[in-house]
């Protein structure tokens, strides 16, 4: 046996073991079947709709349309967070397929300091940010370089092209696409100007679809930002939904051929206070009224 | 590690040898692929999970292999298909960014005593499979190829060139 196999063989026995392996695949399993249920209820629906005179709605959603970056537009809410003001978020997913299911609320200050709550579950797997109360300059940031990236459209779309934010070589707009996901779900301290400038930057993308009028998983009206792939004879469609007043991202979907389905809901807000709901004039989008059955 | 057969023993001596109810397969063949696929993603999560996703597309088609002389190339063919997709999906892309450089696992202990762990992140994605399916897992350049859906002799190949890279950054590891 070669030195390289040896070492090769006695590195993969250094590795644990996951624990429960076969139980963790028979609640997998379950959770799988019950998607698959949920799947064809949809579909089901989807049917029932365009038998209702709904295929004229649905075509309308597929329409590709791109947007010139930094197009003229004002948002129908401040988004400029004053000193003494938190920007409040609050994002929540269904069941991932590691049993992950996410709910998360930050409230953050340009200054660094703010307030985390998580209760997400899988904190083993996925422990940030932690919960607790930040002092200024103390905030959990993963993400370092946020704080660079420019509110201005066109410069952002230049400095989203460094390597560093990720995908370096993919083609667009999977790129771009993902570059926004991440700093919308993964950053809560991307202020809402930046938010609104990624939409800009996202939806101008090359063979980005558009989809003016669509309604994300909570049922609130966006626009939403759709990509997708095709591997063989499966598919997988991603969508990301912006608030239309104020380019704010509300949600975020995943849909495979194979049946699997995926949601995370965004909830936003400029507030005065940390560790405190919002008031209702306080969101920058509708927030969510009745969460999506998981 | 368990010391499980090779996929060529489990062929000569039929599934019987495996066990042909689903969950006896599992804990035989479970630890090996689980491990290769840590080696494979550098990754304890993201291993499961292309472990999990594997034996589930096999438990929901287990009636037809069950009697099948193969369920084990099944299974790793599986695992490489599951991995490259995953490698294009944006949640493990996403994860990738953010916790890479913050991650403190089995794997970076590893690669601190181990150069050839180390090296193996550098290698090629076809490098690694093929030297993983080969050297970890004991396959044929026959059977790794049946596998990744490529010709023995290019297994071979890629094999073979991931040895010498290894082996040299061994050379090197060790001056």
């Amino acid at each position: 046996m070669t030195e390289v196999k040896t070492r090769l063989q006695e590195a993969g026995r250094l590795v644990n073991l996951p624990d429960r392996p076969f139980d963790r695949l028979v609640e997998r399993r379950g959770r799988v079947r019950r998607r698959q249920r949920i799947t064809t209820l949809t579909v089901g629906l989807l049917f029932a709709v365009g038998s209702l005179g709904g295929v004229g709605l649905l075509m309308s959603r597929l329409d590709d349309s791109s947007r010139d970056v930094g197009a003229s537009w004002e948002p129908s809410r401040r988004l400029a967070i004053r000193p003494e003001e938190y920007f409040y978020l609050r994002v929540t997913s269904d069941e991932a397929e590691d049993g992950h299911i996410r709910h998360l609320e930050t409230w953050w200050a340009p200054d660094g300091s703010g307030e985390v709550r998580n209760r997400s579950t899988r904190q083993d797997k996925y422990p940030y940010p932690p919960s607790g109360s930040y002092a200024e300059g103390e905030f959990p940031v993963e993400i370092r370089d946020v704080g660079e990236l420019s509110t201005n459209p066109e410069e952002l779309a230049a400095q989203l092209l460094d390597e560093r934010w990720g995908w370096a070589g993919a083609a667009e707009p999977e790129r771009v696409f993902n570059i926004t996901a991440l700093l919308n779900l993964e950053a809560p301290y991307a202020t809402p100007q930046l938010r609104a400038a990624l939409f800009e930057v996202a939806s101008a993308a090359d063979g980005m679809t558009v989809i003016d009028d669509a309604r994300d998983p909570a049922g609130r009206p966006g626009i939403a930002l759709e990509t997708s792939e095709r591997d063989g004879t499966d598919s997988a469609t991603w969508r990301m939904y912006f608030d239309p007043g104020t380019h704010q991202a509300i949600a975020w979907t995943f849909e495979s051929s194979r049946g699997g389905t995926a949601w995370v809901l965004v909830e936003s807000a400029i507030i005065d206070t940390p560790g405190v709901a919002p008031e209702p004039e306080e969101w920058l989008a509708p927030p969510v009224e009745d969460a999506p059955p998981v | 590690m368990t010391a499980g057969p090779t996929l060529d023993a489990i062929e000569h001596n039929g599934p019987a040898e495996a066990g042909r109810d689903f969950e006896a397969f599992f804990r035989f063949e479970h630890e090996r692929l689980f491990r290769a696929m840590w080696l494979l993603t550098r990754d304890p999560h993201e291993a499961e999970e292309v472990t999990q996703e594997a034996f589930l597309r096999l438990w929901e088609r287990w009636d037809r292999f069950a009697e099948s002389p193969d369920p084990v190339a099944y299974l790793y063919r599986t695992a490489m298909n599951v991995w490259r997709s995953r490698l294009r999906r944006m949640a493990v892309a996403a994860r990738k960014v953010i916790y890479h450089a913050r991650r403190e696992d089995e794997m970076e202990d590893v690669e601190a005593k181990d150069v050839v762990v180390r090296s193996l992140a550098s290698l090629p994605a076809r490098q690694r499979a093929a030297i993983v399916l080969m050297d970890v897992l004991d396959l044929s350049s026959d059977r790794a190829g049946e596998v990744l859906g490529i010709r023995p002799v290019t297994v071979r190949v890629l094999a073979a060139r991931a040895r010498a890279t290894l082996s040299n950054e061994i050379g090197a590891g060790d001056d």
